[in-house]
């Protein structure tokens, strides 16, 4: 899956759940209606509530469809639309004439909710596209805060409505005030017992609450109290009513957390602008809440974004840091780690694409994890090949050890790559790694547009060349790597290479393991030398980089130990060098890993399963 | 008291759309496809039709386009139904001959409003 398919399967999951919402509400509320006596005691009614029923959980069965769609799914959505239309108008119509044919207060609240709902279903659905709003593209920060700005426009010029809750035991005063309500354009929702307000509050979460204050269960205080020790439930404004012409029961509500006091009976005036007050601060903090939610979503956005290259704890900094994302460069002490696939080429010419994908695939699973686990960045992939980041963006006292340790896991990880390419009837594979530690220039290196962060100079490219100095399964350091490590370091024997761009020779160590706490080790897979009874004769050639050069040179087969050749050879051979072997079963790669006098050892780059058999199968006696 | 046939596929809006206008004083007819709406028409002479597009047999563009063509049957006037909501259904339903339009999920409010109009007021 890519990016962009990523992204709009979230969307979609996004869309899905805001139309399923509503739906679950309708489907719970008829729920309850369902069980209502005066609902249950009658069959035309209840026939019609079923009917809601059924409608609702035909909608919450069409809208699995949605996770499936694609971009082009025009068609679908256009049928979709139109079942989904059909169905909640359903839901629309049972619910208006449920309400005509039964008068029970209970079962018209949640007829009340079963619209409200309906409404705000068919609302989402005419606003559902398969195109992103434009909106979604543009920050969602500043997105937020262009409609605060819309907010306080829209609010200034229209009265502001939202649901209420409703609570007192005397059927009449409150049908006065719901009635009150309903004239401002309020949703109401009415309650006449304590014990039954804090339920309509746990289930409809309306805006705000008027509270009585005598009431035979619980009296209001009570019910305050109770308010403001529930999490869920504090953030609703009450606004105390009562009859009782007292300062002191004013201060006590105050003290008991209630948000407003009115008095008995109530002037509309001033209900009006109490409720407008309040709901206009629940508004602001509703907001203020939407905002922290949205301020999280985008930080799980760059999470799930730079979480792929790096690992959690440095972006959690990057997070922290405001800073930490913007253009330019700085100079950096890092440690360097390249690796490469041994003979990919070759590899890869005996594959379809979708198997060298898969191979890769394999193979850079299995290795980004490990980076991440010692908390590198992944700068780089090319092809078969990682370039990862010890110390950018975030340096640590042990960058260098983290490298060291990460390169032998990523060794003792290749078994498992391969028992994996084994499953998928892929080849085998051995990888190389380099190391190098020393300045670099870090930063979000690319245009506004398209930008990564990375890492340039002169020790990136030295870590290629060291990097390709190894053959499978080795890695080597450079001498300011093992310097740097602070981790007891054990390595084999040093390589003397000469490298472009280096004055000197350069001492390169073979990293065998580290010492605690990481205590790794590369298992020793030593094989004996065998010697060849009848030395067959067969023609090496220098390669310079992948070109061919120079011409054929005549050379003995001696003796092998699993990947390890050794050769008699007139010509001088360079240490280090890559060549081609032809005159076994097919042309094999091998790179000069040692020489003594005439006699050299190679390590085979590439090889296939047949020259294998080939090699192990030639006649032999022990050494 | 008017009467208004009611041309809808699907059993549970025939009952409720149905029943809904029933309370507001209107006899209704029923038909489950387009060649019934038509036929219901020739018979029974509704004083207008609520006709859902998208119906089986034949289908409400079709059904419009034949009543006009009919010089019996054109005077009946016609409101289509959709569910899609498309920008260019209306502009189709008023091609195809329909005397107007409007959406489902049905308003009731609005949509007696267009019948009343079309109508004159139900008694």
């Amino acid at each position: 899956m890519d990016d962009k398919e990523r992204i709009f399967k979230a969307y979609l999951d996004d869309k899905r759940q805001s139309l399923q919402a509503p739906l679950a509400s309708v489907a719970a509320y008829t729920e309850s209606l369902l069980e209502l006596p005066a609902i249950a005691g009658d069959d035309a009614l209840l026939a019609d509530a079923q009917r809601i029923a059924r409608a609702a959980a035909e909608i919450l069965d069409v809208l699995q469809v949605v996770s499936t769609l694609s971009v082009t799914s025009q068609t679908e959505i256009s049928r979709l639309r139109h079942d989904l239309r059909n169905a909640i108008g359903l839901v629309d119509g049972y619910s208006e004439m449920l309400m005509e044919d039964c008068g029970a207060a209970e079962a018209q609240a949640f007829l009340t909710q079963i619209r409200h709902q309906s409404r705000l279903f068919q609302e989402r659905l005419d606003g559902f596209s398969l195109q992103p709003a434009e909106s979604s593209k543009v920050d969602p920060i500043a997105a937020m805060f262009q409609s605060f700005k819309r907010g306080i426009i829209r609010d200034d010029q229209d009265h502001l409505t939202g649901s209420i809750l409703v609570v007192d035991d005397n059927d009449s005063s409150r049908d006065l005030l719901a009635h009150q309500l309903q004239r401002q354009d309020h949703m109401v929702i009415e309650a006449a017992s304590g014990e039954r307000c804090l339920e309509v509050m746990r289930s409809a979460n309306p805006d705000l609450v008027l509270l009585d204050l005598v009431m035979p269960d619980m009296n209001g205080y009570e019910v305050l109290q109770v308010i403001r020790s529930d999490e869920a439930l504090r953030r609703i404004p009450v606004i105390v009513v009562s009859g009782m012409q007292d300062e002191e029961g004013a201060v006590r509500c105050i003290d008991a957390g209630a948000s407003d006091y009115l008095l008995k009976p109530v002037n509309a005036t001033l209900l009006r602008a109490r409720i407008g007050a309040l709901l206009e601060t629940k508004r602001w903090q509703d907001r203020e809440r939407e905002y922290l939610a949205e301020l999280e979503k985008s930080q799980r956005f760059i999470r799930k974004v730079f979480g792929r290259y790096l690992s959690d704890e440095i972006v959690q900094r990057l997070l922290d840091d405001n800073n930490g994302l913007s253009m330019g460069g700085e100079r950096r002490t890092v440690t360097i780690l390249m690796a490469d696939i041994r003979g990919f080429s070759a590899i890869s010419e005996q594959l379809a694409p979708e198997q060298c994908v898969q191979l890769l695939n394999n193979y850079l699973g299995v290795m980004t994890e490990i980076i991440q686990r010692y908390r590198g960045t992944v700068d780089e992939f090319v092809g078969d090949g990682i370039l990862a980041i010890f110390g950018a963006p975030v340096s640590d006292k042990d960058d260098c050890d983290r490298a060291l340790a990460c390169a032998l896991a990523m060794q003792l990880a290749i078994k498992e790559v391969n028992a994996r390419n084994r499953a998928d009837n892929l080849p085998e594979i051995a990888i190389g790694i380099g190391l190098n530690t020393g300045d670099v220039v870090a930063g979000n290196i690319g245009s506004e547009l398209r930008s990564k962060y990375g890492v340039v100079g002169h020790n990136v490219n030295l870590t290629g060349r060291i990097e390709s100095c190894t053959v499978g399964g080795q890695i080597l350091a450079s001498p300011a790597t093992v310097a740097a490590a602070s981790v007891e370091v054990l390595t084999g024997k040093g390589v003397g290479v000469s490298l472009k761009g280096m004055a000197e020779p350069v001492d390169l160590a073979e990293i065998l393991g580290v010492g605690l706490p990481y205590d790794l080790l590369l298992e020793g897979v030593q094989s004996q030398w065998q010697a060849i009874s009848s030395p067959p004769e067969l023609q090496l050639s220098l390669m310079s980089g992948k070109q061919l050069a120079g011409q054929q040179l005549p050379v003995r087969l001696v003796a092998v130990a699993g990947d390890q050749l050794r050769l008699t050879s007139a010509a001088s051979l360079p240490l280090l060098a890559d060549v081609r072997l032809e005159g076994l079963i097919e042309s094999c790669y091998a790179k000069v890993t040692e020489g003594e006098g005439e006699t050299y050892t190679l390590t085979l780059t590439s090889a296939t399963e047949a020259l294998r058999a080939v090699l192990s199968n030639l006649p032999t006696h022990l050494n | 008291m008017p009467t208004v046939l009611l041309v809808e596929d699907n059993e549970m809006n025939r009952d409720m759309l149905s029943r809904r206008l029933q309370r507001k004083g209107y006899e209704v007819l029923l038909a489950v496809d387009g060649q019934q709406g038509i036929d219901l028409c020739r018979s029974e002479m509704p004083n207008l039709v609520l006709l859902d597009m998208s119906l089986p047999v034949k289908d409400g563009w079709q059904v419009a386009r034949e009543m006009k063509a009919d010089s019996g049957l054109c005077n009946i006037p016609i409101i289509a139904l959709t569910a899609h909501a498309m920008a260019d259904d209306r502009q189709r339903a008023l091609q195809a001959g329909c005397d107007d339009y409007d959406t489902k999920p049905v308003d009731l409010p609005r949509l007696l409003a267009k019948i009343e109009c079309l109508l004159g007021p139900a008694e």
